[in-house]
Parts: structure tokens; C-alpha cells; sequence
């Protein structure tokens, strides 16, 4: 991203709509977004809200319909805020299976489906995840570990560069009966398996540069900012 | 499980239209062998059958072999459903435009229709809105229904994609200054029904008010933005009024 606008990296007066290329970012925004949000209906609020702002930033971010009836962050997971993680770090006293339970809260998915088919790479940024998918309707994607959470992110990074033999998977070697073992105690409660269920609905969000942006100057919010209306 | 994706081949075959005796041709088997060598086992068909096979399905061998379970049902199932329903709307119910369009045969075209018609997923009712009636190439649209319906309620199904988010802000960025309770500006006629059925905007002009712009399309047709969209956008301060005391939008040209 450059500048203060994402709308205004382009300049002014391109031909639209461009394929916004950047998914991985788009990935990591939109579940960061969702992922903390409190309950279902609030991680709708809050991407209904990313679309009309960046609408005004010229950029159209589209989601799969019906987007409360999806799977994936902020709306089949736990939510993972400050209470949650606590919980986690107090009830799993490893690491991996505390980042475990942490991932499966983030990513909205079955535990057997994170541990059976997905590796989770910590990325340079401290608070990504790169879990990768397990076939054509579970494709790799990018999580945003939110803030609540990202001690027990960095602690199974840590624990993972002790042990003998190192690897950049924080999930391998972690068994689903750990996992269930530790939600139970940290009252986390997990999702159950959705077999046949399509790909979680931010690996399916698109986004185009459609329009210049609808403000002139700075962003908004940076105080010069003049909107066209 | 590794083996022959017979599903895959059960498809293929069936969308290119492509016989039993075809597949029994290229592999020079029976069809007792031919079952039994598309089963589960890979031991029981030969290298050279596999990619004489994979080239009459125009497929790589690769693809043939899967690992494990296949797709999931709703992958197989509601793919050829959706693209018939988006190419039916774009063709405006025109079947032999569908077909071209799609590159299909009319029985492919057939099977997806008939998916449409009896899959929950288009369950509102879609039956009446498409009235697809079938034919001896594929399917027709029924006489008495008007295209109009059924492109109003496929509008209702599918997001606005970038091309109606692009024509909205350029409707907002044509808008005079000051204009927030109101947001009025120009689209290309088909542009504006498709803001209108998606509710984005409302179809400004009644008829034979001053025609807009001149563009390749024809004149330009005059649209308000939705004083909702106007509201999440932050560009007003309120929300229109209730749908039971706003008017019904309108739908010029459009049915």
C-alpha cells in the first residue's frame, strides 16, 4: 500500500475496473477484522462497514453472498478476545496446543480440519498466519491472529524453536484430542466439522479498483479531507 | 484413496457428449472390462488407455487419478446450475444464445436447468420467475413470461460486481455539490436497471422527461443514488423512508 489512500496508489483517472492483486493483505484485513469481533452479527457489521468505506475510497470489496451463513473467521470460530485467550493460555500449558485451539477459534474451521490437513507458518509479520489448504475447496489462506491472541502466537513461535527438532509448522505433532481437551477446560467452544462445506468466505473475497476515490486530498479523518458530496 | 476419478469421467463424458461406446472405443475394452477398469483400482487400466482417455475428455492423465474423496457434492452439482442462471439472465432468456454462449450441449444446458428448477438453493422461486419449459434441444422460455421477472430476481441473488460499483461512483462523482439528499446523475440504460434492481439507485427520469448524455449506448439515463446506500455511505444523514412508505422503484424499458 502506498500513501494514505489505497484508492488514491493508483492515481487519478485509470482505466476500472483494476483487480486489487494484493489477497494475501485482503486475506489478512478481513480476518483480522473479523476474527475479534464479539459475535456473528458484528463481524457481518464490521465487513459491511470495510465495504462502504472503501467504496469511498474507490475500491468495491466483494464477499460471498449471504455472508452470515458462510464459514471462516468472526463467524464459525470463537470469539478470541482478551477473555478467551486467557482462558487458553491458563488451561493449555503447551504452546503448540494452545496456538492450536487459538488457530481453530481464528480460522472458524474443525479442529480436524486444521490439524489433519493445514500446516500454520507464522509469517515475518508477528501477527500472520499462512495455513495452508488441504484441497481445491480448502484453499491456503492468510490469518490475522488478533491482538487478544497474539502472545500465544508468539509463544508456540518460541516453544517451536526449542524443541529437537525444529519445523515452521506451530501446528504439527498436535493431536485433535489435545485441542478438544483444552477447549473443554477453557470453555472455547469449537466448530464441528462441515464436510462439503464450500471454502471460507474470506478466501473467496474479491477487490476491484472500480472509481477514483470519492474524496479529494487526505484521507478522511487526517483533516483535509473535502468529500465530493 | 488413490485411484480413477470415475466421477470425473462420468461428467466429461456427459458434457462433451461423449457415448459409453465412445470410452469403449478408445480403450479397446468391453463394457464388463471397461467397468471394471474405471473403477478404484489403478492397477486395472493401462497407462496408454489412461491418456488415450484423457485426451478424448480433453484432460491431462494427471487429472484422472485423484487422491481420496472427491469434490464435494455442492461443487459438482451447483456449478453448471450457476453459470446457466447467470448466462439464461445475460441472454435475457434466450436459449440458443445460452448455448452459443456457453459452448455447451443443449443436454448439459438441460441438466443444469433442471438443477436450477430442483435445488434447494433456488428454492424462491425461481420455477416461475425463469419458466424455463424443457424442448428437444434444451430448454425454452415459456410463452407468457416476460424475461423482466426473472432478471429482477437473479439481480436480487447476485452482488453488484465492479462494474455496477464503478457506474455508482461515477454517478456519485457527477452529482453537484450539495446534492447529498438527493445524489442524482447519468448511467447507461442497462447500467441503471441494473443499479435499480439491486436497489443501489432509483431510476430518476420518468418517461420522455430530457433524455441524459449521448453516449455509444443511446442517451443516458437519469439515476438517483438510494438514500440508504446515500446512509451507509456516510453522505447522509439519514436513511430514506420506510419501504412501506417509499415508492416502488422504477422499472422504465425494463419489462
Amino acid at each position: 500500500m502506498h500513501g494514505p489512500c489505497l484508492g488514491q496508489s493508483l492515481g487519478r483517472g485509470r482505466d476500472y475496473p483494476l483487480a486489487f492483486a494484493d489477497l494475501p493483505g485482503l486475506q489478512n484485513f478481513l480476518s483480522g477484522l473479523a476474527a475479534s469481533a464479539p459475535a456473528r452479527a458484528a463481524a457481518v457489521a464490521r465487513v459491511r462497514g470495510a465495504q462502504a468505506g472503501l467504496l469511498l475510497h474507490g475500491i468495491s470489496l466483494q464477499v460471498p453472498l449471504e455472508l452470515a451463513e458462510q464459514r471462516g473467521p468472526g463467524l464459525t470460530g470463537a470469539p478470541l478476545d482478551a477473555q478467551a485467550a486467557d482462558a487458553i493460555r491458563r488451561e493449555a500449558a503447551n504452546p503448540l496446543i494452545a496456538f492450536a485451539l487459538a488457530l481453530t477459534a481464528v480460522t472458524g474451521l474443525a479442529i480436524e480440519e486444521v490439524l489433519d490437513k493445514k500446516r500454520a507458518e507464522p509469517l515475518s509479520h508477528s501477527c500472520e498466519v499462512y495455513a495452508s489448504g488441504g484441497g481445491a475447496l480448502d484453499p491456503p489462506a492468510h490469518y490475522t491472529i488478533p491482538p487478544a491472541a497474539r502472545p500465544i502466537l508468539a509463544a508456540a513461535v518460541f516453544f517451536q524453536r526449542q524443541t529437537c527438532q525444529p519445523t515452521s509448522d506451530l501446528i504439527a505433532g498436535v493431536t485433535v484430542e489435545q485441542v478438544h481437551r483444552a477447549a473443554q477446560l477453557a470453555g472455547i467452544e469449537l466448530p464441528g466439522p462441515d464436510k462439503g462445506a464450500p471454502p471460507v468466505w474470506h478466501t473467496l473475497a474479491r477487490a476491484w479498483y472500480v472509481a477514483d476515490p470519492l474524496h479529494h486530498g487526505d484521507v478522511p479523518g487526517s483533516g483535509t479531507h473535502v468529500a465530493v458530496l | 484413496m488413490t485411484g480413477i476419478n470415475k466421477n470425473l469421467i462420468d461428467t466429461r463424458a456427459y458434457h462433451f457428449g461423449i457415448s459409453h461406446e465412445q470410452i469403449d472405443e478408445v480403450l479397446g475394452r468391453d463394457d464388463t472390462a471397461i467397468e471394471q477398469g474405471l473403477g478404484p483400482d489403478p492397477e486395472q487400466i493401462s497407462l496408454a488407455q489412461l491418456g488415450r482417455l484423457a485426451e478424448l475428455l480433453h484432460l491431462h492423465p494427471a487429472d484422472l487419478i485423484h487422491d481420496g474423496p472427491g469434490p464435494a457434492d455442492w461443487e459438482q452439482d451447483y456449478t453448471d446450475g450457476m453459470l446457466a442462471e447467470f448466462a439464461l439472465a445475460g441472454a435475457g432468456g434466450d436459449v440458443a444464445g445460452t448455448v452459443t454462449m456457453l459452448g455447451w450441449s443443449p443436454s448439459r444446458l438441460e441438466s443444469a436447468t433442471s438443477t436450477v428448477y430442483h435445488s434447494p438453493q433456488w428454492s424462491m422461486g425461481v420455477a416461475d420467475a425463469l419458466a424455463l419449459a424443457a424442448q428437444e434441444h434444451g430448454a425454452a422460455r415459456a410463452d407468457g413470461h416476460e424475461p423482466g421477472g426473472y432478471r429482477a430476481y437473479f439481480a436480487k441473488r447476485t452482488a453488484p460486481d465492479p462494474f455496477d460499483a464503478g457506474a455508482l461512483l461515477r454517478v456519485l462523482h457527477t452529482a453537484a455539490p450539495g446534492q447529498s439528499a438527493t445524489a442524482t446523475g447519468y448511467a447507461d440504460p442497462a447500467q441503471a436497471r441494473r443499479l435499480a434492481a439491486h436497489a443501489l439507485a432509483v431510476i430518476d427520469a420518468p418517461h420522455g422527461a430530457d433524455p441524459g448524455p449521448f453516449t455509444d449506448s443511446g442517451f443516458d439515463t437519469r439515476v438517483a443514488v438510494h438514500p440508504d446506500l446515500l446512509y451507509a455511505l456516510d453522505l447522509a444523514a439519514a436513511p430514506g423512508p420506510s419501504p412501506a412508505d417509499a415508492p416502488e422503484p422504477t422499472f422504465r424499458n425494463d419489462v
